[in-house]
């Protein structure tokens, strides 16, 4: 992921962080910087006003340089900060600008959220930008075209804990047979018989969660053209993640991704979340 | 920066903490107990006795933890370690995978 391209948070005339948690100061104050939301492939004669789709309704529109074009809105030189509602509908608006520019140009190499090219050392923010494109002019349009009709997808498999137990203990007949014996046994040898079944029973589900793990991912790496494993999530419910994968997927194979997820699905205890068509935020 | 310290939450965090570790070390005991009986090195009655205090010692805690209301504590400690075994299992695939 390309990180913030500004050379100082603080900025030449920030004088402290108050100033700066003004979200509507963006626009009016002083429009000095660009903040960049993506690059699309672009002609030099692509030069589009998107309309004000941006953060805060700002006008966005394509900065062209050579192949490439930035698609930017004119802002000020700080960084977006405001709490955590408007933060999300920022995200929200910088996530629908990517969407439309995937759909509209096929591919989008998305920029990280606050990705904002500041004036710097004498130099105005359009100066930077057309700078930096045109020195990775040829680098990021071949990691455009390599996006090409491809998108992100977002797999997380989860399961059921007592679910997974339930058909463990059911279907393993040491763990029968040890339930059996424990019914028989003196308070201190059924005591140590019951932590023997549970270590067996913890072993087993450990098992059969790593198998799901492998399975998906291997299912989901053979229709995708990119897979990486992120962090899994813990809601509070009684639910387990197992696997979170965002995979690069061409969108002519998603079927088969979909199909995937409707057969993890099907199997009891298990829960399915596929999400997207997303901009390709994990491999770019 | 002033941080306000509950001198009670200060105390089921502390105690919270000292039962989570001892807990830890009762199921290596226990994880121990069932070895040995898996390698047949006790007989029936020294095993009944293990087991038995074994027993024991899971009541003991489990009236411990209510008596000192360090339940939550002590399941909150036991959490933020399975997390950071989780975080670092995590970060070892996510390395492998890029």
């Amino acid at each position: 992921m390309i990180g913030s391209m500004r050379d100082d948070d603080a900025g030449p005339d920030a004088s402290g962080p108050d100033e700066r948690a003004l979200p509507e100061d963006h626009e009016s104050v002083e429009a000095v910087a660009r903040y960049v939301y993506g690059i699309v492939p672009a002609d030099a004669a692509d030069a589009v006003d998107l309309g004000e789709i941006g953060l805060d309704g700002s006008r966005v529109h394509l900065f062209v340089r050579g192949r490439v074009g930035a698609l930017v809105h004119d802002c000020s030189a700080h960084p977006y900060d405001g709490g955590e509602a408007a933060a999300a509908e920022w995200v929200l608006a910088h996530h629908r600008v990517l969407q439309l520019a995937m759909s509209r140009w096929g591919s989008v190499l998305p920029m990280t959220f606050n990705t904002i090219v500041a004036p710097s050392e004498g130099r105005t923010a359009d100066e930077n930008l057309l700078d930096w494109l045109q020195t990775e002019n040829e680098s990021l349009r071949l990691r455009v075209d390599g996006l090409a009709g491809k998108a992100e997808f977002g797999l997380q498999v989860s399961y059921e804990p007592a679910v997974i137990l339930r058909q463990v203990a059911e279907q393993n007949p040491e763990i029968l047979r040890m339930e059996e014996e424990a019914k028989t046994k003196s308070a201190g040898l059924a005591y140590l018989g019951r932590q023997e079944m549970q270590r067996v029973l913890r072993r087993e589900v450990e098992q059969r969660v790593r198998e799901l793990f492998t399975t998906v991912y291997e299912r989901a790496r053979a229709c995708s053209d990119r897979v990486n494993v992120e962090k899994v999530k813990h809601d509070g419910s009684d639910l387990k993640m197992v696997a979170n994968l965002s995979c690069l997927v061409a969108l002519d194979r998603y079927p088969e991704l979909e199909a995937l997820a409707d057969e993890i699905a099907g199997h009891e205890g298990q829960t399915v979340r596929l999400v997207g068509p997303l901009p390709p935020y994990s491999f770019c | 920066m002033r941080v306000d310290i509950d001198d009670d939450d200060l105390r089921r965090g502390l105690v919270g903490l000292v039962v989570a570790l001892a807990e830890i070390v009762k199921e290596t005991m226990q994880l121990q107990a069932l070895r040995r009986m898996e390698a047949g090195s006790l007989t029936e009655a020294e095993l009944e006795r293990l087991g038995q205090a074994l027993m024991d010692l899971d009541e003991a805690f489990d009236r411990m933890k209510a008596d000192l209301g360090v339940d939550d504590a002590v399941r909150s400690v036991r959490d933020g370690l399975d997390q950071a075994v989780d975080d670092l299992v995590n970060n070892l695939l996510g390395a492998e995978s890029r």
